[in-house]
């Protein structure tokens, strides 16, 4: 087709005009009236339709092509293209319902999985769910609830029950300070977050009444503090409360005002407690061994060899020592964690307002948002897909006709 | 609204002066093309079908409606060829009894020339189809065919070239 690109010359121009002139029936120079005859015997090698095709083809025009329309034989209606596709391949119409079916509940499937993989994720790969005892002693403080009134979010229990390794990991990863509650056979730390909420009035009162509950469980105010006015104010409070009362001094902290949210984190240390006790004896043995070796032996070198390991093996052992009662102590005591928020609202009767509109109005947009990200994320992708398949086969199509011309 | 009533609804009157316009030169390009008149008749059916379906779609702004609709015969004929390439070979018809008598020529410069047409490429012979059948004009058969209206004009003075050189050879060869 590079000729195509080529201008024609002026004789050429001649002879196109030649050309033009004969089927418009127009004369012509006399050297070019073969062009012009040409043009005539072509146009008069015309093919036409039969009359009686071209009746009923007008009247199919006329009738805008009824379903039911054939010229001269009954003529099937004519397929879409995706069936036509389907037939090629020996996918019959039968199946379109179930496919597509199993299609939509395989992307409802995968989705699912991608959300539930993301979950997973961002919870610190903590899978814990082999660990019965650990899910059964944090089951009671899940329980907790949020009072009438309160804003409730989900309690969120970690549990986690892995190889010291893993647990080490987690426990770096997680942010959390454990703490407390040891069970018979495992060893559980446990931290717990609180919000209440208070009217500003009553934050003082409430600070106060927090110290005593903490008091009355032998827990200890790691720090403290109440600051803002009355509109903003808010009280903090870090706790440490004995394991074995934790459950209760939890219960009771949170009926001190209005609970907001409560939020337990179990992690399961009793992998790293019976590593850090096996090393320890360890390293004690060693020690008793390394002894034995100095009073046995009888050089000035050998002594202080066996001197230096000695006191390696005795740092080791005060090492080991400190991690042994630190994780004695996230067992036996339990951080907890007390937020007081005071704002109008709580101050107010109670009722549903207009601030109380717009936050819901806020949260739903917020939600809906989010949705909407969600839809996004799963149907720009198809939709890309979608497009790329359409071009691929629109470009395939059209390479096919010109295929078909060329090779006829 | 019942089915007919809705393919009916506006525009259809133009749609029909455009069939009334195009309905034999239509047929005749499909045929010029497709060399059987039993296909040619169904793709024209099909086309003038297709094209009553997108009538709505039609934008004037973007080309002739004659363009248009012969853009969419020649998809049409294309498909069909592909079909039946697969399916079976198309048996070429004889030339049309009708239009013998109704040209000007006589018999045997009308034998010359079906035979001469008949030898060329497909691709070829739609060009003479649009332009000497059904009577475009190179914009028009521009828009149909995709190629640019500059390289219509070269292309039918080339096939009519080798349609010269095609009844010369047969003339010599006492075809």
């Amino acid at each position: 087709m590079a000729n195509d690109q080529r201008p024609l010359d002026p004789a050429e121009e001649r002879e196109l005009k030649a050309l033009e002139a004969g089927l418009a029936g127009k004369p012509v120079d006399a050297d070019l009236a073969d062009f012009a005859q040409l043009a005539c015997d072509l146009k008069a090698t015309r093919p036409q339709p039969n009359e009686l095709y071209a009746a009923e083809l007008d009247q199919a025009v006329a009738d805008g092509f009824p379903p039911d329309w054939s010229a001269g034989e009954a003529r099937p209606p004519r397929p879409g293209r995706l069936t036509r596709l389907a037939s090629r391949i020996g996918f019959g119409r039968q199946w379109f319902a179930p496919v597509t079916t199993g299609l939509a509940g395989l992307l409802v499937v995968v989705v699912a999985a991608g959300i539930a993989f993301s979950d997973g994720q961002s919870n610190s790969g903590i899978d814990n769910a082999a660990n019965p005892q650990t899910a059964g002693g944090t089951a009671d403080l899940m329980q907790t609830g949020a009072g009438a009134g309160a804003v409730p979010e989900s309690a969120v229990v970690e549990r986690y029950s892995a190889t010291a390794r893993s647990v080490g990991e987690a426990a770096r990863t997680s942010g959390i300070t454990p703490v407390v509650a040891g069970s018979q056979d495992r060893e559980v730390a446990r931290s717990v977050r609180i919000t209440l909420a208070t009217p500003p009035e009553d934050l003082q009162e409430t600070s106060n009444r927090i110290i005593e509950v903490s008091d009355s469980y032998n827990g200890i105010v790691m720090r403290s503090s109440v600051s803002g006015g009355e509109a903003d104010g808010e009280a903090r409070f870090s706790l440490m409360i004995p394991s074995a009362q934790a459950e209760a001094a939890v219960a009771e902290l949170s009926s001190v005002a209005d609970l907001r949210s409560r939020t337990q984190r179990s992690l399961d240390i009793t992998a790293p407690t019976l590593s850090a006790q096996e090393r320890l004896r360890t390293a004690r043995a060693r020690l008793v061994s390394l002894v034995t070796e100095l009073s046995e032996a009888t050089t000035t070198g050998e002594r202080q060899s066996v001197g230096r390991k000695i006191n390696g093996t005795r740092q080791v052992i005060s090492w080991l020592t400190r991690d042994l009662e630190r994780l004695e102590r996230q067992v036996s005591l339990t951080p907890v964690s007390v937020a007081v928020e005071t704002d109008n609202k709580t101050g107010s009767d109670g009722g549903w307002d207009i601030s109380d509109a717009i936050d819901d109005a806020g949260r739903l947009l917020a939600v809906s948002a989010g949705v909407a990200v969600v839809a996004l994320a799963v149907a720009i992708p198809i939709g890309l897909m979608v497009l790329i398949a359409l071009a691929i086969n629109r470009a395939w199509l059209r390479r096919s006709r010109e295929r078909a011309l060329r090779d006829e | 609204m019942i089915e007919a009533d809705r393919r009916r609804a506006p525009g259809v009157p133009e749609f029909e002066q455009l069939y009334r316009d195009s309905r034999d030169d239509l047929y005749a390009y499909v045929a010029g093309l497709m060399k059987n008149r039993a296909a040619a008749e169904d793709v024209t059916a099909l086309a003038f079908e297709r094209a009553l379906r997108k009538w709505d779609r039609f934008d004037p702004g973007r080309g002739t409606a004659r363009g248009w609709l012969f853009g969419i015969a020649r998809n049409a004929s294309l498909d069909e060829l592909r079909k039946r390439r697969r399916e079976t070979e198309l048996d070429f018809d004889p030339p049309d009894e009708r239009s013998h008598r109704s040209g000007q020529a006589d018999d045997e410069r009308f034998e010359a020339v079906s035979t001469a047409l008949s030898r060329l490429p497909a691709a070829e012979r739609e060009i003479v189809a649009l332009k000497f059948f059904s009577g475009l004009n190179n914009t028009e058969i521009a828009e149909a065919t995709g190629i640019s209206p500059s390289n219509v004009g070269t292309r039918v003075h080339r096939v009519v070239t080798r349609l010269r050189a095609n009844l010369e050879e047969d003339s010599r060869h006492g075809k």
